[in-house]
């Protein structure tokens, strides 16, 4: 496809987005509802060196590129699973000393950090055209950055994640199956080690067709799904040297050739998830794009065991035993086993025999929905001494909102001994429903512009 | 290679400079300094001029939040009040993690949900369709001028690993403020 019709294809893509939002606008206007329908989470597994908000940019940028409602009309939400890479202290390090070499004239610059590691960009190309000096500094800078991704992508493929350290996600995971979420999993460079492990648990708990997995810039020889990789991605080639990876599928032009991506950079490591492969001007960004398409459009739903909420409090722990969740509303309504249903919320999964579920939602329906503070408590009912009860809150707008741990002690029954969070709903100054952890706040903070 | 890559920016930008910036007497004239030549690119909004004080939250005389540098950079920058006001929103959450207690895991959280509302914000509001001030360009850009001390960068780094194993949402609707 030449540049002239990927174009044109954009501002179709922009045209369908703006449409759909702006029908999506309309219905929510209609509906007295604070959440939006939507089957299919699209969740995106971040690469090395990435920030979080970098994260979310790409997954924002997944969601431009896709639209927020698939072919077929169901609704789709974007999520990120973020997974840190250590070491970048020693980047920022490297950096420091690099810069003060020929005549230290990139000393103090570390606003071109974050854009070395994305391979440089055009305040580092500025730089470079008015100092050619700050050519070699630049140079082993970006040399450095490649050897750490290599090194830690070495490091990652010989002894892989696995989601028990990852717990947050592994409940987000939980929360979804259970309210019947399709689920779609992206993942670019490390996040590829990551998805391996979601993959793997997220069919432990349900079955392949209810998960699709897209491999993008793939660290790991080991691959769920389809895959996008680039020729001259140096970070990739350089794991390859070192061991499998698969093999090349697109072909890319060399860097002076290259076309920057949408955030101006070019990427000279060619391995960039923005600049490489969500790069409208490249043939990765069809396969990558088609790919997920493909995914969304084929993924199956699993059977729903609760409901979804604007917000929803989640209780497993680890072994036999009978633990339960209580939930007071804002207007002291407590909702737990013997009193299913709240003022706003209903506690749909009450297990009395050991692991749980047990799962309160609070109600879209904003008839219905209070504001003020929710508190959440456990109570080990019987035979679950020594315990450790997991909670985690989600909130419909936001995504997990906070897991917590609780080892339990003697048995109170009915009796609620540990308050594990207060969570406020309240109305922003554009009058949406917000919610927020204000378990560790003095009070509330609904006063405070959000 | 990446001698090979640069020394081709170095062509490409010195067959974009056309001479400019020389008069008629340049022969009189001592040749710039590289410290010269990156002011003169900082003074003509080529590069960012920025505050590198030791201060992590930096200069912010009129209280909003936003550094003082940052602003002055956003009001040269983005041309529409709409796009001015997105990009404050995002500079204001960026210097949230600058001063966030990371061992307090919600208020982590509210400061990455802030970025994300901010973010969602310039999504909505700048031009997809533009080369230089298109969301990704910005958000980008908006990110790296927060962070650009060591001190500011190791921060953020703290701030960062504080979220590793997080899972969030991506907002919906209007989330500027």
């Amino acid at each position: 496809m030449n540049k002239y019709n990927r174009v044109t294809k954009l501002f179709k893509r922009l045209l369908f987005t703006v449409g759909l939002a702006a029908s999506c606008s309309a219905i929510a206007q209609e509906q007295a509802n604070a959440c939006r329908d939507v089957s299919t989470s699209v969740i995106f597994y971040n690469g090395v060196f990435t920030t979080e908000a970098g994260a979310k940019s790409a997954a924002m940028a997944m969601r431009h590129f896709i639209g927020g409602v698939s072919k077929s009309g169901e609704g789709l939400r974007y999520e990120v699973m973020y997974n840190h890479t250590n070491g970048l202290e020693d980047l920022v390090e490297t950096f420091a000393q690099r810069s003060l070499e020929h005549g230290e004239v990139l000393q103090d610059r570390y606003e071109l950090f974050l854009e070395s590691i994305s391979g440089g960009g055009a305040w580092t190309e500025a730089i470079v055209g008015a100092v050619p000096s700050a050519l070699s500094v630049l140079d082993g800078i970006i040399d450095s950055i490649r050897a750490a991704e290599v090194s830690v992508l070495t490091s990652l493929v010989g002894d892989p994640p696995t989601l028990a350290n990852y717990e947050e996600h592994q409940l987000r995971i939980d929360d979804l199956l259970q309210e019947g979420r399709k689920l779609v999993y992206v993942a670019h460079s490390q996040g590829n080690l990551f998805v391996n492990a979601a993959y793997d648990y997220t069919v432990s708990k349900s079955s392949p067709d209810n998960v699709k997995v897209v491999h993008v810039a793939p660290a790991s020889p080991t691959l769920n799904g389809e895959y996008t990789l680039a020729d001259l991605d140096v970070v990739i080639n350089g794991l390859r040297a070192l061991g499998e990876v698969p093999s090349n599928t697109d072909s890319i032009p060399i860097f002076l050739q290259r076309e920057a991506g949408l955030n101006g950079r070019k990427d000279t490591l060619g391995h960039g998830f923005i600049e490489i492969y969500l790069n409208p001007y490249l043939s990765t960004f069809d396969r990558v794009v088609s790919h997920i398409e493909s995914a969304i459009s084929t993924v199956i739903a699993p059977a729903a065991q609760v409901s979804g909420g604007f917000f929803t409090t989640t209780l497993t722990w680890d072994g036999s035993g009978d633990v339960d969740l209580h939930v007071t509303e804002p207007d002291g309504t407590h909702v737990f086993f013997a009193i299913k249903q709240g003022v706003t919320g209903y506690l749909d999964a009450d297990n009395t025999s050991g692991y749980g579920p047990e799962h309160y939602y609070a109600s879209c329906n904003v008839s219905t929905l209070q504001t003020g503070v929710y508190e959440i408590s456990l109570a080990n009912y019987y035979a679950a001494d020594g315990r450790t009860a997991t909670v985690q809150v989600s909130a419909w707008s936001q995504g997990a909102l906070s897991t917590k741990k609780v080892v339990l002690g003697a048995h109170t029954f009915s009796e609620p001994a540990y308050n594990v969070f207060n969570i406020e709903v309240c109305k922003n100054a554009a009058n949406n429903y917000v919610v927020r952890d204000v378990s560790s706040s003095d009070g509330s903070l609904c006063e405070v512009a959000p | 290679m990446n001698k090979i890559i640069f020394a081709g920016i170095i062509a490409v930008a010195f067959t974009g400079c056309g001479g400019g910036g020389g008069g008629g007497d340049s022969q009189n004239q001592s040749p710039l300094t590289d410290a010269e030549k990156i002011s003169d690119l900082e003074n003509t909004g080529v590069i960012p001029k920025l505050d590198r004080s030791a201060s992590l939250i930096g200069p912010d005389v009129n209280v909003n939040g936003i550094r003082d540098d940052i602003e002055e950079y956003i009001d040269a920058k983005y041309a529409s009040d709409e796009e001015r006001s997105a990009a404050r929103q995002s500079a204001k959450s960026f210097q949230g993690a600058l001063s966030v207690d990371t061992t307090n895991n919600a208020e982590v959280k509210a400061a990455s949900n802030k970025i994300a509302n901010a973010l969602n914000c310039i999504f909505t509001k700048f031009n997809w369709e533009s080369a230089d001030n298109n969301p990704l360009r910005v958000s980008a850009e908006l990110e790296a001028i927060s962070f650009n001390t060591k001190d500011r960068l190791n921060k953020y780094e703290q701030y960062n690993k504080a979220l590793d194993g997080s899972s969030s949402s991506i907002p919906d609707g209007d989330t500027c403020e």
